[in-house]
């Protein structure tokens, strides 16, 4: 193997390596809510079914990464805990929701599955 | 298995089945004295109450049909109907580990040896046929004896699982000739070397919209002709496509024909009879309209034609039809969402009033339609509804007045982004809803335009996987759309049709030679969910006639270029 071929594959693989050297996108897989009753202690009983609503609308849908292929997740947090206001109209409060946070990498194995997906995905 | 206790045990059973039987005869007679001057009942009575039976587990006199399992728990035939498990083409299912056998006469007047003939080599039907023990040919009489005493001809007890129905000898016979009928010669469409398809396409859509729909499935049939082709050239060199499809769909040409329906809807159901006369066809695949599909879905009722998957905003929304497969419910589908979601909160609206705003278009009535039916199967009031004319601007003094009057907690705006200045100058407005909902579809291109103002309390039905998460999908469809140029509106066609190429190539696989109209679809109704683009899982359990069943509430985010934010998960119930 020349000189030349072995350069190419550094650069390469380098480029590779590098390509989310910064910081992969990451996801939240939520696993847990609660509603924060401290934040309002006169809240009726319903809240906590919107937290459950409330908490699952910001975990993202592994299988959405995982069906199409050319994704890899690498949990990089486990049980992380995020306090989001409720948001409702109807009732003040706010919501705890637990998850694992999972670093996003494209897979290189099949990159012409993945390039358009990773370029959104970045941006 | 088979050892002589358990033979003396059968024998007995039969033997006191029997019994039963000529006892329930014996009453029936007595009871029937009247029967006596009934007219003799026509063969084709006859088949309509063998299907019944079937089906619904109901004798000819209008009572359930009586049964055991498990040995000795009495049961209602209704609730343990034939084609619960053997399903509607009698050609029997597999879900998970359990395997029920085919009930249909075609199949049982045959004996069953080890592997069915042709597919010895095909993993599917081969771990099919290997789960079902082998057995001589059925006769009236043994079948009869495996009805009512659940032991086959080769003297082997069935599952208990299977109900031990207790029928007289007219009932039985009935329903033997039904299941004689069930699955017993190629529908038209059919034949051993071609599968012949048809697309309906009508008047006024756009052709961009037709030829969207169009690419795949006539990629698909290009793909399956060359394979077949390749085939017949040189059969050695496919074996994985054999193992995969079997030895008679590997080499089976497919067409289709491209039925266009002009004029009236009223006038296409002539249309329909006269091309499906001169063109007889398996199946209909994807097809595409404007406005309602109702033409087309009843013809294919009344002809027991499976359409699967027509790109429509206007299914017809059945829970009892079963041709045709729709990949949503379309508009509907979207009120619906929003009933569901407000749901969620009900305790909260308790005693508020519920405003919806419906404009008299096709659109806005089946999005209303789609709410106010979800909304009342909870068992809430029915909201407040004003109609608009299709002419009339929903202006924002008029929405003022509105809101003045009624004084809503939440505001159902059905009309399309015409009305987004009116909600908009909301913000203005102290006592304004608590949410304002309108359907993302509806405003089209425009929903990346919602006034800021108006993103924080406007809440919009989002039928699809979210285009940030849809992006990931994209790998499935680049090999149909490189090169060529597509709208949103036509890109989404596209998907929808490619969801059917998916749905209609894994189905043909799984059919083990056996092309009959309703075992489509009971095998499409055993399919595991599919992941695909556009929607977030697709599946049909039995009965089910809409693969995509749920919705996102979802709103716009902040910026130039915002993104659309869920505020719900994938509601579906």
């Amino acid at each position: 193997m020349n000189k030349t071929v072995l350069g190419i594959m550094a650069v390469a693989a380098f480029l590779a390596s590098s390509a989310w050297a910064d910081a992969p996108p990451e996801i939240f897989v939520v696993t847990d809510y609660a509603f924060d009753r401290a934040s309002n202690p006169g809240a009726p009983d319903v809240v906590n079914g919107l937290c459950a609503t409330r908490c699952n609308a910001l975990s993202a849908d592994y299988q959405s990464y995982y069906k199409p292929g050319g994704w890899r997740l690498i949990k990089a947090e486990s049980g992380k805990k995020l306090v989001v206001d409720l948001d409702n109209p109807f009732v003040k409060g706010t919501c705890s929701c637990t998850g694992d946070v999972y670093d996003v990498y494209k897979d290189i194995r099949c990159p012409d599955t993945v390039n358009k997906g990773a370029a959104a995905e970045k941006k | 298995m088979t050892n002589k206790s358990t033979i003396r045990r059968v024998s007995s059973a039969v033997s006191l089945v029997g019994l039963l039987l000529l006892a329930c005869m014996a009453a029936g007679a007595a009871t029937a004295s009247g029967a006596g001057s009934k007219p003799a009942m026509s063969h084709e009575e006859q088949l309509r109450y063998g299907e019944r039976m079937y089906r619904e587990g109901i004798l000819p006199n209008g009572k359930p049909m009586q049964a055991l399992v498990q040995g000795d728990v009495p049961v209602s035939g209704s609730s343990f109907t034939c084609v619960s498990c053997h399903l509607r083409s009698g050609l029997g299912a597999t879900e998970g580990t359990v395997v029920t056998p085919p009930t249909n006469g075609r199949v049982l007047f045959q004996p069953r040896g080890l592997l069915q003939k042709n597919f010895e080599m095909v993993p599917t039907v081969r771990k099919y046929s290997l789960s079902l023990p082998q057995r001589p040919a059925y006769t009236d009489e043994t079948l009869a004896e495996c009805i009512a005493g659940g032991v086959d001809p080769a003297g082997r007890e069935l599952s208990r699982t299977m109900p031990r129905y207790h029928l007289n000898e007219a009932d039985m016979a009935m329903l033997i000739a039904y299941l004689k009928t069930l699955s017993d010669r190629l529908p038209p469409g059919v034949s051993e070397t071609e599968m012949h398809f048809a697309t309906v396409i009508t008047d006024g859509v756009r052709p961009e919209d037709v030829q969207a729909m169009l690419l795949p499935i006539e990629t698909y049939i290009s793909k399956k002709n060359g394979i077949a082709s390749a085939f017949k050239r040189r059969p050695q060199s496919m074996r994985m496509a054999v193992n995969m499809m079997g030895p008679d769909l590997v080499a089976m040409k497919m067409s289709l024909s491209r039925w266009h329906l002009k004029g009236a809807p009223d006038t296409w159901r002539a249309q329909l009879e006269e091309y499906y006369k001169k063109d007889p066809v398996f199946a209909l695949l994807g097809g595409i309209g404007n406005g309602s599909w109702e033409p087309i879905h009843r013809f294919c009722e009344d002809h027991r034609l499976p359409d699967l998957f027509p790109v429509t905003d206007y299914p017809v929304i059945s829970s009892k039809d079963w041709y045709t497969l729709y990949i949503s419910k379309g508009v509907f589908q979207e009120g619906e969402g929003a009933a569901r979601y407000l749901n969620t909160m009900h305790e909260l609206l308790k005693g508020k009033t519920i405003l919806q705003v419906v404009r008299t278009t096709r659109r806005g009535k089946a999005l209303a339609t789609g709410f106010l039916s979800t909304w009342k199967a909870f068992g809430w009031p029915a909201p407040v509804t004003v109609e608009l004319s299709a002419d009339q601007p929903l202006t924002p003094p008029l929405l003022d007045r509105l809101l003045t009057k009624e004084k809503p907690a939440v505001l159902l705006v059905w009309d399309d982004a015409a009305a987004l200045p009116a909600v908009a100058a909301l913000a203005h407005r102290a006592d304004r809803p608590g949410m304002v909902v309108m359907s993302a579809v509806s405003l089209g291109p425009e929903l990346r335009h919602i006034p800021d103002a108006a993103r924080s309390y406007l809440y919009l039905t989002y039928p699809y996987r979210l285009p940030q998460d849809d992006v990931r999908y994209d790998s499935f469809i680049d090999f149909l759309i490189k090169g060529k140029s597509f709208d949103e509106q036509a890109l989404r066609i596209v998907k929808q049709s490619y969801a059917l190429g998916a749905l209609q190539s894994q189905a043909l696989m799984e059919m083990r030679g056996e092309y009959y109209r309703d075992f489509l679809l009971d095998t499409i109704g055993m399919m595991p969910d599919m992941d695909l683009p556009l929607y977030e899982r697709l599946s049909f359990g039995p009965n089910q006639r809409y693969a995509s069943k749920g919705c996102y509430i979802v709103q716009l985010g902040k910026g130039d270029k915002p993104e659309l934010v869920k505020r719900s998960d994938w509601a579906i119930r």
